[in-house]
């Protein structure tokens, strides 16, 4: 019987600073055949194993054409991140997964796709990015609404760099607050979709950020005149088993690690979870 | 199938063929405590109790169990998968407790995913299950849809007819496993089926006695939690968490790891629902941050989301939820509401 609770081993191959207590860790498994089958698609999710401290799940910031390695991009908060952002290449990590529905990319080709990631809840929003830019031609357009806390916390500002160079998508940034280096938006990522007038038409949004931040844009994209099916989220939970079976994520009669991390908000809607 | 019979100075001759072939888990007092235990040589379980004070459920969901242990070896980390599961039987389970083996195998079964330690164990386990003899204060099988006479999930039953138990083989397993002893075995006579008959008969008399209102559980829980009786129940709440380690359908679980010597293993525990940390991610946000909400997905998931889910309600009425602390009697307080008619 194949156990979804016994984790492959990983080797870190290359660990990033992305801003203060953010990094980014690219990870190969040791057995490379893994792969193949392991294959995370956009907004699934991974339980990382750091032997001793436990597991805990993570969005994969990984493409869907980018093969080989994962990667992580994890923020400093508790034991297991500690413990995690003290290893150093060679080190050897666990990792289940995937797991979770992933964003629907598919559905949303031919459309306005807008991505919109708040803080920490960039890395899945990065996957989705870089696998529609790697499909662009499938997309009427694809344009990033990104919010950070500062600009010293804006996640892979090497790549947006980069992204706005090559024209793929429409790249815009905000920070919650400026400072002199800042030549860009300032305020929340609500004021951001405002501000660029983001429109429904022939549109699909999908969102991840933290609680808070998913709070305001909904009422946001209502007002710019999205329909509840018009916005995805992707939720989390401190979910343990990701297969539906611990509890934590127990939403409706529904589980975020099964069913989700991604739902509609219509879908939401009729299953009564307010965000 | 035939309706068969056995004494009960023959019972130690099949416990004891059965504990030749499996793990034989049964009631047993110890300490004070009333649980299903592993029977040793020469261990007699304890027949006449009205129910164990822990569930059933620990036999194949333990309260703390290793899943995975890890080395560090200088050929690089070593992961092995722990499997613990053997031929099992268990023996003198209530009906109530077996019925609630029905939630939690689609509750590890959920997705088309299966949990490999619960369903190792529980393919596993042949279910000897023995009817009551009168109802324990306060449980109310019937009333959450328990078969009290003969249980859904049970291989074998029971039914005490004074000097001997008239059996019902339910299953291929439990042939098998009257097979083991057929010498023990007599057919029943027709006034030892009309004993076992007007056992049952008695027993659900009684039953009928303690019988709450559990109609529309949907209706009823969202009734309740907009009900005055709802704030009173939940500013009470300890969030100790008693009520789901004592429910036979509870399956919520921690994951942590044990380091020791170069390696170590991953443990889960019961965890329930109620407790403050239970949500709580490390970043600070808990989406469910006071009892109210947490005491909300209890009763939801008992009769709602878990019904919808997994088609079966999440209570089997076996009572020992009202070991509350503080009082709370969630089902009494679901059945004293005024159900209106369903939106």
């Amino acid at each position: 019987m194949k156990n979804p609770y016994l984790p492959h081993v990983a080797v870190i191959q290359d660990i990033r600073d992305e801003g203060p207590g953010l990094k980014s860790f690219d990870l190969a498994f040791r057995d490379g055949s893994v792969w193949e089958e392991f294959r995370p698609q956009p907004g699934q999710f991974v339980e990382l194993s750091v032997f001793g401290e436990g597991e805990a799940p993570f969005g994969v910031a990984t493409g869907a054409h980018e093969t080989g390695l994962l990667r992580l991009s994890i923020q400093q908060v508790g034991r297991l991140t500690k413990m995690l952002h003290s290893m150093a290449p060679g080190d050897e990590v666990g990792v289940r997964g995937p797991f979770g529905n992933g964003w629907p990319l598919e559905a949303a080709k031919g459309k306005n796709l807008i991505l919109i990631g708040g803080g920490i809840g960039m890395p899945p929003v990065r996957s989705a990015l870089v696998s529609a830019m790697a499909e662009k031609d499938q997309y009427e357009s694809i344009s990033l609404f990104y919010g950070a806390r500062s600009p010293e916390h804006i996640t892979y500002a090497d790549e947006i760099e980069q992204w706005i160079a090559s024209d793929d998508a429409k790249i815009n940034v905000t920070v919650d607050v400026g400072d002199d280096t800042w030549p860009g938006h300032v305020g929340v990522i609500t004021t951001l979709l405002e501000d660029e007038h983001a429109s429904p038409a022939n549109a699909v949004t999908m969102t991840c950020g933290p609680p808070i931040m998913i709070h305001f844009v909904i009422p946001t994209l209502t007002k710019l005149g999205f329909s509840d099916d018009q916005i995805i989220v992707s939720l989390e939970a401190r979910m343990k088993c990701g297969i539906g079976k611990c509890g934590r994520c127990n939403l409706g009669a529904e589980y975020i690690c099964l069913d989700g991390p991604v739902f509609s908000y219509d879908h939401l809607q009729t299953m009564g979870i307010r965000l | 199938m035939d309706r068969l019979k056995i004494l009960k100075s023959r019972l130690p001759d099949w416990l004891g063929k059965l504990r030749a072939q499996a793990a034989v888990y049964a009631p047993v007092e110890r300490a004070g405590v009333t649980c299903f235990a592993r029977l040793a040589p020469g261990d007699e379980p304890q027949l006449d109790y009205g129910n164990t004070d822990t569930p059933l459920k620990e036999v194949l969901f333990p309260q703390t169990e290793c899943l995975i242990t890890w080395q560090r070896t200088p050929e690089g980390l070593q992961v092995q998968e722990v499997d613990t599961s053997e031929p099992t039987v268990i023996f003198g389970a209530r009906p109530c407790d077996v019925t609630g083996l029905r939630f939690l195998d689609r509750a590890f079964r959920l997705g088309g995913i299966e949990d490999p330690y619960w369903v190792r164990r529980r393919d596993k386990t042949t279910v000897i299950s023995l009817v009551c003899p009168h109802p324990v204060p306060g449980c109310f099988g019937p009333s959450a849809g328990v078969n009290e006479t003969s249980p859904e999930g049970a291989d074998v039953v029971l039914t005490d007819i004074g000097s001997a138990y008239v059996v019902e083989v339910k299953s291929e397993q439990g042939q098998a496993a009257v097979d083991l002893a057929s010498d023990a075995f007599t057919s029943a006579a027709e006034e030892d089926l009309i004993a076992a008959r007007e056992a049952g008969e008695t027993l659900l008399a009684e039953l009928a006695e303690q019988a709450i209102d559990l109609e529309e559980p949907e209706a009823r829980a969202k009734a309740f939690l907009q009900s005055p009786a709802w704030e009173q129940v939940w500013n009470r709440c300890l969030s100790c968490g008693i009520c789901a380690f004592l429910c036979p359908t509870c399956h919520c679980f921690d994951i942590c790891d044990q380091s020791c010597r170069g390696g170590g293993e991953r443990i889960r525990c019961y965890d329930t629902c109620s407790s403050k940390i239970y949500t709580k991610q490390a970043g600070g946000h808990n989406a469910r941050p006071t009892a109210k909400e947490r005491l909300t997905q209890r009763v939801m998931h008992k009769f709602s989301y878990g019904p919808e889910r997994l088609g079966v309600l999440g209570c089997v009425g076996c009572g020992r939820c009202r070991r509350c602390p503080v009082d709370i009697d969630l089902q009494l307080e679901l059945s004293r509401v005024e159900v209106k008619e369903p939106v």
